[in-house]
């Protein structure tokens, strides 16, 4: 078919294909696998508990370890994607969630800490990870779950 | 004047081509198997479809591994993210443009 061929129905039925395409990489977008939360959690979690033992000789290697480690995962996360969505499915809401998300984790992390230091409790930094951790573990496939809707709700709208 | 009307793509005006760069347009980049999958192609004519398109510039193709298993991923070049965005300008122009024509002929008829 010659582009100069192309009649107005041609068009808007190749329109209504670049909409279904879209959705199609919306519905089977992730932003990140399903695992990355938890592992990050995890290792949040390990990195507070050294914080626990500054004086210890494996405190300075283990917390560089840990801080690779995480960065090797985001990475390793991204690598591995099947289908990476580009930034325009994110649009405002998407933005938003992601920017609602960091401030509200950003929060309680440092609420519960605070709340930690000034109990009596014996490891205060490792409760803190632990928290934090599990905060992570909990809240991350929901923030997965929200973007996923995002990316749909975003898909929907380029198409009207 | 003609020259500011944006022309469709000879490159991905076919079905099968427009479909593959619509996907990759939502992406930064997909593996060849969910490209497959959602297109309802063979290997062998993504293969092809995917070799066209790189040959013109329009998509990159990665080779790499997840675990010891090789995969293929597929994006869009700056060029091919062009040419998908004045294309589908020039499918909305055609659009538009006929819808104007049917309003002015039932203008004149009422």
């Amino acid at each position: 078919m010659m582009s100069n061929d192309l009649s107005p129905d041609d068009a808007a039925r190749a329109l209504s294909e670049v909409a279904q395409r879209r959705r199609q990489v919306a519905e089977a977008a992730d932003p990140v696998p399903g695992w990355y939360f938890p592992m990050y959690g995890v290792l949040v979690a390990v990195f507070f508990a050294l914080l626990d033992h500054p004086t210890s000789p494996a405190y300075w290697p283990a917390t560089v370890l840990v801080q690779v480690v995480g960065f090797g995962l985001g990475w390793l996360a991204r690598r591995r994607q099947l289908v990476k969505p580009h930034q325009s499915l994110y649009g405002v809401r998407g933005w938003a969630v992601i920017a609602v998300a960091m401030v509200v984790f950003f929060v309680v992390a440092m609420a519960t800490n605070e709340l930690v230091l000034r109990s009596d409790i014996q490891r205060p930094h490792t409760a803190t990870g632990v928290v934090i951790g599990v905060l992570l573990a909990g809240v991350g496939p929901l923030l997965r779950h929200w973007l996923r809707r995002a990316f749909v709700r975003r898909a929907g709208e380029a198409a009207r | 004047m003609s020259a500011a009307v944006p022309q469709p793509d000879p490159v991905i005006v076919t079905t099968t081509r427009l479909s593959i760069v619509a996907l990759l347009a939502a992406a930064e980049e997909m593996e060849f198997a969910a490209v497959r999958d959602s297109v309802g192609l063979s290997d062998s004519a993504l293969s092809k479809q995917a070799s066209a398109l790189e040959a013109a510039g329009y998509v990159r193709i990665r080779k790499g591994y997840v675990g010891k298993r090789p995969r293929t991923w597929l994006s869009l070049t700056p060029r091919g993210r062009g040419a998908f965005d004045i294309h589908v300008a020039a499918l909305n122009a055609i659009v538009a443009q006929a819808g104007a024509e049917i309003g002015r002929g039932s203008g004149g008829i009422a």
